[in-house]
């Protein structure tokens, strides 16, 4: 008698009806909480471009970059998740810069530089507090360090710098020259590469310069 | 007590079984294990359990005094177990206090049994059918069970809260009262399953309904971690000031207390802090040389302050998970007089959460906090009563009377002020 549970549609059916209910909000809760989740956290970083006109969209941009270059690097899903999301959370740091500032067409003060450069600083001390994003902290600390040991907040110099940073600086690089910016006007796309190889082994890193190119015409 | 001993004679004075031995174990890990894992319903302030359709399966199956002796024992031991995963010690007075609570369900059981016989219903495991008149049968066991349960239940709940038997009672039946008619039926379909197929068949079912428990949970947590973030990261993107962070603390503080005072429904006291924290958003993004100017505003200047409710509205309207804080963003800063920004509602349109979330931002604003480096820049802050004289003023054209009196009640508890 017992033998015949399995075949009883009574248990059948309600064992088929809870694990549906499980599996529906396990599934749900992984794909469409965590695109709702992706989506507040990119309006939360729109929020914060609007502070500087030249950079709305800049964040989206650039982290659509970083995904293709991490396929092309062959990372894996978690990591490029991770550098997407630093990607496009990369510059809320500029809540604590003054308007200004980031708007100054000018040439900035040493002053004014000083305090520009603790974006960096400031957007990762907000994610290190945040549970669920204290892992990209790091990046969003070093992606205005340079290979060559120039940049800044700490100097860091070459493999020191994170590879999500590293990834980073020269994908915001490339967007930021193909628009233009308080400070100057857009470039042409000849100029730009021409700038980014000027730069290999100076600002970036020589090894995703030359994969960022490899498929930069996709990204036009 | 005195029913739950007859009970326990009864059974024992049945002839015992291996088998009836062993389905009273596996109905009392049952329901113990349901009793103990709760599941949180996503997005809501709502936990429920699996206990009573437990409880009627176990009704069904085995019968009036072995569910009292089952439910008793199993009901004690998981309110033990909660009570000692809280505080990690027992003592005599909590057992005390968890056997009076268990007394209780037995008070509703009985009465509901009698009641079962009463409409012609038959416990399965004796020949009874699942027939209509068996569903009439436990739809009045249910009935009365719940009825006398939550009667007891938020007559604790009211002693313990502090809260007017209205509400508790509104809240139990909005809530209770479909879930019951939701999960109420699997009950039944365990009492089947134990019927046709012995233990082994609730044994079996047990397995898909824990997977489906365990994902339900995994949701919400899931839902909740998600919300915390967002709303953590929106409120640190407003400290470009040093004494916004303790501000907007301040203001989730006593706007959730306020709305605690207030009774305001379960799913605005789940969202206000999140409001609290998160309702200057909109001027994120604004320049903040207008936002801190000592002097007076043009009027351009002035237009660009009294976008920022709407500017706020507008972004959590994105934010997937605070849905419901959309409207009262954009409210907090209207007035009962219609006065107010950026639509000019009056006292009924605008949101009591809106008109919370104001009071708790004027009084924090005007008192400052309680350091220096909170205090602005433009303004030498007030004394406590100084505060609430000023709110006191405003009090029907700036400020919503009602918020104001729970406010004022909070902080007469609280000690702050001379109330």
């Amino acid at each position: 008698m017992v033998n015949d549970i399995w075949t009883s549609p009574l248990f059948i059916l309600s064992s088929l009806v809870t694990l549906g209910v499980g599996l529906y909000s396990f599934v749900y809760s992984r794909i469409q909480m965590g695109r709702a989740y992706r989506r507040s956290l990119m309006t939360l970083a729109s929020a914060v471009e609007t502070k500087d006109v030249g950079s709305v969209g800049h964040g989206e941009r650039v982290a659509r970059y970083v995904v293709a270059m991490c396929k092309s690097l062959g990372l894996s899903g978690r990591e490029a998740r991770r550098f997407e999301y630093a990607a496009f959370l990369q510059d809320i740091g500029n809540v604590s810069v003054p308007h200004g500032i980031l708007n100054k067409t000018s040439n900035l003060t040493q002053e004014e530089f000083e305090t520009l450069k603790q974006h960096t600083v400031v957007g990762a001390e907000m994610f290190s507090e945040i549970k669920f994003l204290k892992d990209i902290a790091p990046i969003i600390r070093h992606h205005h360090e340079s290979w060559d040991g120039s940049g800044y907040p700490d100097g860091l110099q070459g493999r020191d710098i994170p590879l999500g940073a590293r990834i980073l600086a020269v994908c915001t690089a490339y967007d930021s020259m193909m628009n233009s910016r308080a400070y100057r006007p857009r470039m042409n796309e000849d100029e730009v590469i021409r700038q980014l190889r000027a730069d290999m082994g100076i600002k970036y890193d020589p090894e995703i310069v030359e994969t960022f190119l490899r498929m930069q015409k996709k990204f036009r | 007590m005195v029913l739950f001993a007859v009970a326990l004679a009864n059974v024992l004075h049945e002839p015992i079984s291996s088998e009836s031995v062993l389905s009273l174990l596996v109905f009392l890990v049952f329901i113990f294990l349901a009793e103990i894992w709760p599941i949180k319903w996503a997005g809501t302030n709502n936990e429920f359990t699996m206990t009573t359709p437990v409880i009627i399966s176990t009704f069904l199956a085995l019968g009036t005094n072995q569910v009292i002796v089952v439910a008793t024992l199993s009901l004690f031991l998981a309110g033990l177990w909660s009570q000692y995963s809280q505080s990690c010690k027992f003592t005599v007075s909590l057992a005390c206090w968890c056997f009076f609570n268990t007394s209780l369900t037995i008070l509703s059981l009985w009465p509901a049994s009698v009641a079962f016989f009463a409409c012609g219903g038959e416990i399965l495991s004796r020949g009874g059918t699942t027939t209509l008149g068996l569903a009439y049968a436990l739809l009045v066991w249910s009935a009365v069970w719940a009825t006398i349960n939550m009667l007891l239940f938020t007559h604790g709940a009211a002693l313990a809260a502090r809260e007017p038997w209205r509400v508790v009672i509104k809240q139990s039946l909005t809530w209770y009262l479909p879930n019951y008619l939701v999960i109420g039926p699997s009950g039944i379909l365990f009492a089947m399953l134990y019927s046709q197929y012995g233990i082994i068949g609730v044994l079996l079912i047990i397995a898909p309904f824990i997977v489906g428990r365990q994902a339900l949970s995994q949701h919400a947590t899931q839902l909740d971690a998600y919300r915390d973030t967002v709303t953590t990261l929106g409120s640190y993107m407003q400290y470009y000031h040093p004494y916004t962070k303790g501000h907007l603390e301040r203001v989730a503080d006593f706007a959730d207390a306020i709305a605690k005072e207030m009774h305001l429904p379960p799913n605005s006291l789940m969202y206000i802090r999140n409001a609290g924290l998160l309702h200057d958003i909109g001027k994120v993004g604004v320049n903040e040389e207008v936002l801190d100017k000592v002097g007076k505003l043009t009027p351009e200047e002035w237009e660009l302050i009294k976008q920022h409710p709407a500017r706020g509205a507008d972004i959590i309207a994105q934010l997937k998970f605070l849905d419901p804080i959309v409207p009262w963003i954009r409210g907090h800063h209207e007035r009962p007089d219609g006065r107010g920004y950026p639509d000019g509602l009056n006292e009924e349109q605008i949101p009591l959460e809106s008109a919370v979330i104001a009071v708790a931002d004027a009084f924090d604003a005007m008192t400052g906090g309680p350091e220096d480096k909170d205090r602005r820049v433009y303004r030498t802050p007030l004394t406590v009563d100084q505060a609430i004289d000023q709110l006191r003023y405003g009090a029907g054209t700036q400020f919503d009377e009602r918020v104001l009196k729970a406010f004022m009640r909070v902080m007469a508890r609280r000690g702050i002020g001379n109330g």
